[in-house]
């Protein structure tokens, strides 16, 4: 596949890094010119010197004979531009975003780039997490980071240990998945009967972790 | 009518003042508290309108800076993302009619006209029509 990468810092470097080695063939736009001779000396791949709203900019990196565009310059705003830029005069395929402010996230999308990732949202969701509780654990992060796949080690003074999981209050938007107790696997169902230091794999909405936190007391360790 | 102008540069300040003097009421967003200071710079004129620091590109600042009861947005920051990015929020989000954007790259002023049914100024094409005016003289 052929990528455009707008934006040679840190996460530009980086993603066209692990792209090469998934044999995708990248080209990075970026502004400053001792980046590009770094980037360019690094990767071995061409690096079109440049602001990347500019259309001259855009047409010598050849975006329109590229799969996807990715965006992930420090301004959102130009991301968003660029974008826009990449699928109206070039009709590349598929174009991706990224927004430094997590409010954004939806927005950039809304006005027509595929998808948007947003790094802070992430990582603070993450740390969130990690603050609140040492006993979850997320082990996927879905849909842009609006929902995850998550490890609860339920405590040994778990509140609701030897009920039923439809005794047991779920608040928000939850399944559990699957539970592991020593080296026995179960599927649960509503009459399973939870105990203390079995693992759970629960899927959540990001929104409802901390509720279910709550509910299930996991916080107060 | 009420207009919301974004970005108190030399354009968007002198904007205010000539619309104000007109009659419509105003209100400014502006990132740079800094760049507020322009406002008290003319010796004939106050502003009498509301003027808010945030960022114009997130919705809740356009809303607090009166964009949902507005007639008209001006956007005239000098960087061309913000202002069709703002622009763009104005229309789509906020469902604005009347919508001006600043646009200084004059490839991107026609595209955002042709595909987005943005309204755009371009700097750039109005400065060299004018010296190519003066020039022909």
């Amino acid at each position: 596949m052929k990528v455009c990468i707008a934006g040679g810092g840190k996460v530009g470097m980086y993603l066209a890094q692990s792209l090469l080695a998934h044999h995708h063939e990248v080209t990075i736009i970026e502004p400053v010119e001792a980046q590009c001779q770094m980037l360019a000396d690094t990767l071995d791949i061409p690096v079109v010197c440049g602001n990347s709203i500019s259309y001259d900019i855009l047409r010598s990196a050849d975006i329109s004979s590229c799969n996807a565009f990715v965006a992930v310059t420090g301004s959102d705003e130009d991301n968003l531009i660029a974008c826009q830029m990449a699928k109206q005069e070039f009709g590349v395929d598929r174009t991706v975003a990224r927004a430094s402010n997590p409010n954004n996230r939806e927005l950039l999308h809304v006005l027509g780039v595929d998808t948007v990732v947003c790094g802070t949202d992430n990582l603070s969701h993450i740390l969130e997490r990690e603050i609140e509780t040492n006993t979850i654990r997320q082990l996927l992060s879905l849909s842009g980071g609006t929902a995850s796949l998550n490890e609860i080690l339920l405590p040994e003074n778990f509140k609701y240990a030897g009920k039923t999981i439809m005794e047991v209050p779920i608040p928000g938007d939850a399944i559990l998945v699957s539970i592991t107790r020593d080296t026995e696997f179960i599927i649960p169902h509503g009459n399973t009967v939870l105990l203390p230091w079995d693992r759970i794999l629960c899927l959540t909405r990001d929104d409802t972790l901390h509720l279910l936190t709550n509910e299930w007391g996991l916080n107060k360790l | 009518m009420n207009i919301l102008v974004i970005g108190c540069n030399q354009v968007g300040a002198s904007l205010v003042r000539d619309l104000e003097r007109i009659g419509h009421d105003l209100s400014l967003i502006e990132k740079d508290s800094e760049q507020l200071k322009r406002l008290d710079s003319f010796d004939d004129y106050t502003y009498g309108g509301t003027a808010l620091v945030g960022d114009p590109t997130d919705p809740d600042t356009l809303r607090r800076g009166g964009i949902e009861s507005c007639d008209a947005v001006a956007a005239v920051t000098e960087d061309d993302s913000v202002n069709l990015m703002a622009s763009q929020i104005a229309k789509k989000i906020f469902h604005k009619d009347k919508v001006i954007c600043r646009v200084s790259d004059s490839h991107l002023q026609l595209l955002y006209h042709r595909y987005y049914g943005l309204e755009t100024i371009c700097p750039t094409i109005l400065t060299e029509q004018a010296v190519f005016r003066a020039l022909s003289k």
